[in-house]
């Protein structure tokens, strides 16, 4: 890294990554999380 | 005639029953002789020849703090923990009241009155941080400082103080029969309650936003522009586990008050509070890795402190979530309650590393607390202790009045 562009560009492209990992990651996390709710009301 | 004035209560019928519980002066003193009492008197005992010596010599008599270190113990623990300790009205309040989960009723009363003495002795412990308490009115009516943090803080808390009272006034006119008041009072609970849930939003993320002012100070693993948001989104988890956490207690140490629909429905409420709470741990491990990668501190992982950094999100906040993930799975309640208790271990963590071990982690002159603040603060949380008791003895906190069951 050798300018303040190539420092944004490094920092903000792995943020904007772990942000839509997290986005993608949220949705089975809270899927998981309801699994034994939605199991019982399918019964 | 003889008949009526026998059964009109006197005043001081009343108040032995609303004060002494309806027994004589000297069966209530004797009831006060408990192991819980004698402690609590034994701390009192040292804590307040502390304090008079704190407000007469001044803070370098009891304490540690200097101009490098202006913020200590107090600040930390009193101040950071309690505010996001007390969180747990606001949440709720909002469950209930806002987005309507009224399953959850029986454990407003508690949460608020939690949160507005959690509030309340918060700004005691300020007090004794700032000195001159006649000047605590200051910030709202003499000098405005609209561009500090702080003055936000203040006015906010006071603000809150004053809905969460007008929240929990209706417990208060319960017990006093004040039957028309109540009316008026259980009216402006939406009002209060949505009030309470904007001020919350500020304040919580004003104390993450007060370290803002000093990024050469804090570490950078806990620096981040996004502290705000981590401040509120860990307050929200911090309230939700201190209801689960205090609901325990009270459930055990005032059983006799609660009926039994409570007691039965109150495991399955506590499984759905750690539920939430796991989402909020989830969300708040999930940001502050994207607060490290924000700043490019990766290296910094490496370090002492940043090991420090990895036992406190990992063993303090992923685990919790994932313990409560676990209990919500099992629908198991002492899971879920053990959960809270490491939850609100790891909220006064991360408050003390930002206050005080994060801190001015690379100055020479490193603060570490007198015994005398560590005295102030266990005699600011016994005083919150005995006061919550009173109030739940007497006001119905954690049981429906009979006058008023049908309407819950």
């Amino acid at each position: 890294m050798f300018t303040l562009h190539d420092f944004m560009h490094l920092t903000k492209g792995i943020e904007y990554l772990l942000a839509v990992c997290f986005l993608a990651v949220f949705i089975a996390f809270w899927r998981f999380l309801d699994k034994k709710k939605r199991s019982k009301d399918s019964i | 005639m003889t008949e009526q004035m026998a059964q009109k209560p006197t005043f001081r019928s009343w108040l032995q029953e609303k004060l002494f519980l309806g027994k004589t002066t000297s069966e209530y003193l004797k009831g006060l002789v408990t192991p819980f009492n004698i402690i609590a008197g034994l701390i009192l005992a040292v804590g307040i020849p502390v304090t008079v010596i704190r407000f007469t010599q001044g803070l370098a008599s009891v304490t540690n703090l200097s101009d490098t270190n202006p913020w200590g113990l107090w600040i930390g623990v009193d101040v950071l923990c309690g505010v996001a300790l007390a969180a747990g009205g606001f949440a709720i309040g909002t469950a209930v009241y806002l987005f309507g989960l009224k399953d959850y009723h029986s454990v407003v009363r508690p949460a608020v009155l939690t949160g507005f003495l959690g509030y309340f002795f918060v700004v005691v412990g300020l007090c004794f941080d700032l000195g001159r308490p006649w000047r605590l009115p200051y910030p709202m009516f003499v000098s405005y400082g609209v561009t500090s943090v702080m003055f936000l803080v203040g006015w906010h808390v006071a603000l809150y103080l004053s809905c969460q009272f007008v929240e929990f006034c209706p417990a208060i006119s319960e017990w006093l029969g004040w039957r028309n008041l109540r009316k008026w009072l259980v009216r402006l609970t939406v009002g209060a309650t949505v009030f309470g849930a904007i001020l919350s939003t500020l304040h919580q993320s004003a104390l993450g936003a007060l370290f803002l002012l000093a990024p050469g100070k804090l570490h950078p693993l806990w620096y981040s522009p996004f502290i705000p948001v981590f401040f509120f989104i860990s307050a929200i988890v911090a309230g939700l586990s201190m209801v689960i956490f205090e609901g325990m207690l009270s459930h055990r140490i005032f059983s006799n008050q609660i009926d039994h629909h409570h007691h039965a429905t109150f495991d399955r409420l506590t499984v759905g509070l750690g539920k939430a709470a796991a989402v909020g741990l989830f969300s708040y491990f999930c940001l502050k890795w994207i607060g490290v990668a924000h700043g490019n501190h990766w290296d910094l992982l490496n370090t002492p402190l940043g090991h420090w950094f990895l036992v406190e999100v990992f063993i303090f906040v992923l685990l919790p979530c994932f313990l409560y993930v676990w209990g919500v799975q099992r629908e198991s309640a002492g899971i879920v309650r053990f959960t809270a208790i490491l939850t609100v271990i790891g909220i006064i963590l991360n408050r003390v590393n930002v206050s005080m071990v994060a801190f001015n982690w690379d100055v020479v002159d490193r603060y570490s607390p007198r015994w005398t603040e560590f005295v102030v603060t266990i005699t600011i949380i016994t005083v919150g202790l005995l006061t919550f008791r009173w109030i739940v003895n007497r006001m119905p906190v954690l049981y429906t009045h009979p006058d008023y069951k049908e309407e819950y």
